[in-house]
């Protein structure tokens, strides 16, 4: 893996003739309205239904999965391109600090020992992956902790230990437990089908939300992660603070997201890609045009998921590749030839 | 080296002899060819001694059907009859091929729609494979019917079909009620998949005398649907046969449900729902009463 030119390439890139951050702003919204006004609008028959159904079904079925199909997209979207620019690395994804193994890890153990309480209204599983991921996040910066620093390659492989430990135990469960196989298997899968979407939007909007705003706060420092922690360091920054504060902000982002929807993968790992294509390197563009995207990706994959195969619903994963792939392999393809 | 290759002898030798002290196939001659209920033809033992079954709707049918003490093995989930919880495992929905295989079975009963993975990899070890996937009362009274027929228990699986199609007709002359309610039965919340046309659970609210509010059919399974095609349809009653009944009131729109405001949600054993087996008779009495208790009360009176 070629660590120390993917920034210099990509800090070359800055002076050529890109978009500018608002208009890919602008477009996203417009994009995105566009897709909620048409996934609110999709679905199953309505005609002849009461009026009080009808409401029931817009307003708290259709509207909040999209609102939440959004929050998914953003913050998978900030945390992966967190972790990008942070590890300096284009294939960094949410996941690679051990979240979505935690989460997956906790969730399943709560569908396995048939957890039933709700957590401030919130659904026990998605309560379980909530803090099974941000515990893995923890045990994963604990254990590459030495003597006050975390260094970042450490972080990385510490992550994967941890996320290859709990897939261990997540498999074993798997079997032990094929009684609940389709709804561990679906809960991995993705899935954005919940009844009770308003309560998961209240607890973990204002987590994504409050994410965001910490990863905005330590964007400059971002940027200065990409010459290189020692320069960084000579730069100004407290490099041990803005390493923690961003770790902080990208856990709290991916676990609030794998709580809601499962694991979703692709999202986090292209989207920042397509970002930093779009509107180039400084992550003062790059996070909030990454949340845009990521919202718009996610939104439209989930309406896919939701329509194309009724009655089935497809796993929202496989929709956000097949639709997200190709739209990234040509902006990869035409960024290649300017 | 020579060590080595003494080694390598010895367990060659240790190899071969376990191959040859190994169980041996029967020869033929002792089989015979039969249909099974979708017309497959399969060869089977004319006397069937060591049966396996892979399925827990199968071993269900095979005691009903008076073969329970020729059923040397079953799965973990088979857990109907008592008798049969005793009886040696060979593995869950993942099938536990070695310990199959150590058991010597002469037929294994299985299913087609659920089971056809492990199916191929039981012909593979030249064990004889008998599908059963009754779709409906009657093909619960021909699973055992075939099964008496199979495996030399004609006169009591005969009885027990007898009987099954009995206790079916008089429900049927009980729920002489003009109304049907329209009725939305759930087998899992996560998915939430319903009961389709084409299906058991399907007959059994006909039956019943209820009119299933899904009828679009999913390949004769259970069908997945969203919770707005509920609401949409808006059942008079709601039939829950799973566990996880916890956050019902959690969804939206729960409490506008018709069939909720109305206090008719009704919560069954899965088991009398679930299995194409004699049992499902149960769940259709008990469903019977709850649409229809003015039926069952004119009759007690």
């Amino acid at each position: 893996m070629d660590w120390n030119g993917w920034p210099k390439r990509f800090i070359r890139n800055a002076s050529m003739r890109r978009l500018g951050s608002g208009r890919v702003l602008a477009a996203a919204a417009g994009i995105w309205a566009a897709v909620a006004v048409v996934s609110v609008m999709a679905g199953a028959d309505l005609s002849g239904v009461s009026p009080e159904i009808r409401k029931e079904v817009l307003w708290n079925l259709r509207l909040p999965r999209v609102l939440l199909a959004a929050l998914v997209g953003a913050a998978l979207s900030t945390a992966g391109a967190v972790f990008q620019g942070l590890f300096r690395n284009p294939l960094a994804d949410p996941f690679v600090i051990g979240v979505s193994g935690g989460a997956a890890l906790a969730a399943v153990l709560s569908i396995v020992l048939g957890a039933s309480a709700t957590v401030l209204g919130l659904a026990p599983v998605a309560a379980a992956a909530f803090v099974g991921g941000l515990l893995a996040a923890g045990v994963v910066y604990r254990l590459a902790r030495v003597r006050g620093r975390v260094p970042l390659p450490t972080l990385l492989l510490a992550g994967f230990a941890v996320g290859a430990l709990a897939s261990a135990f997540l498999s074993v469960l798997l079997v032990a437990a094929s009684r609940s196989w389709s709804e561990i298997v679906l809960w991995l899968m993705g899935s954005l089908a919940h009844t009770d979407a308003w309560s998961r939007l209240r607890i973990m909007g204002p987590a994504v939300v409050l994410a965001m705003g910490l990863a905005a706060i330590y964007a400059r420092d971002l940027n200065m992660f990409l010459l290189g922690e020692e320069s960084a360091r000579h730069l100004g920054v407290e490099v041990e603070r803005a390493k923690r504060m961003l770790l902080v902000a990208g856990a709290v982002a991916t676990a609030a997201a794998v709580a809601v929807g499962g694991i979703i993968g692709f999202v986090g790992l292209v989207v920042p890609n397509l970002a930093r294509a779009l509107v180039g390197p400084d992550h003062r563009d790059v996070l909030p045009v990454s949340a845009a995207a990521g919202a718009v990706l996610v939104s439209l994959a989930d309406l896919g998921a939701r329509c194309a195969a009724p009655p089935l619903e497809l796993p929202i994963g496989a929709i956000t590749a097949l639709a997200g792939a190709p739209f990234f392999l040509w902006v990869l393809r035409r960024k290649a030839r300017s | 080296m020579i060590k080595m290759w003494i080694a390598v002898a010895a367990a060659a030798a240790i190899g071969a002899a376990a191959f040859l002290a190994g169980p041996s196939f029967r020869p033929a001659g002792t089989t015979r060819e039969i249909r099974d209920l979708d017309g497959r033809s399969v060869v089977v033992p004319v006397h069937p001694r060591r049966i396996v079954s892979i399925v827990p709707s199968c071993t269900e049918l095979l005691f009903a059907a008076g073969a329970g003490d020729q059923v040397v093995g079953v799965t973990t989930f088979c857990e109907y009859p008592a008798e049969a919880v005793s009886r040696p495992k060979v593995g869950s929905i993942f099938l536990h091929i070695e310990a199959l295989r150590a058991l010597d079975p002469d037929l294994v009963v299985s299913s087609h729609d659920l089971a056809a993975p492990s199916n191929e990899k039981v012909r593979g070890l030249g064990v004889p494979v008998l599908c059963l996937d009754p779709k409906n009362f009657a093909d619960i009274a021909s699973a055992l019917r075939l099964l008496g027929e199979v495996t030399g228990h004609r006169e009591t699986a005969e009885r027990a079909a007898a009987a099954l199609q009995k206790r079916i007709s008089k429900i049927a002359s009980r729920v002489r009620c003009p109304r049907r309610p329209t009725v939305y039965m759930e087998a899992s919340s996560q998915p939430i998949i319903a009961a389709a046309p084409g299906m058991t659970a399907d007959e059994v609210i006909r039956l019943a005398g209820g009119a299933n509010v899904i009828t679009e059919s999913h390949a004769g399974k259970w069908r997945p649907i969203s919770w707005e095609t509920v609401l949409a349809r808006d059942p008079e009653v709601i039939v829950l046969v799973h566990e996880y009944g916890s956050s019902l009131e959690a969804r939206a729109g729960w409490d506008r449900l018709n069939a909720v405001r109305e206090g008719r949600v009704h919560r069954f054993d899965k088991s009398h729902f679930l299995y194409p087996t004699p049992r499902l008779a149960i769940g259709l009495e008990r469903l019977a009463e709850a649409l229809h208790p003015e039926c069952f009360d004119a009759k007690a009176r």
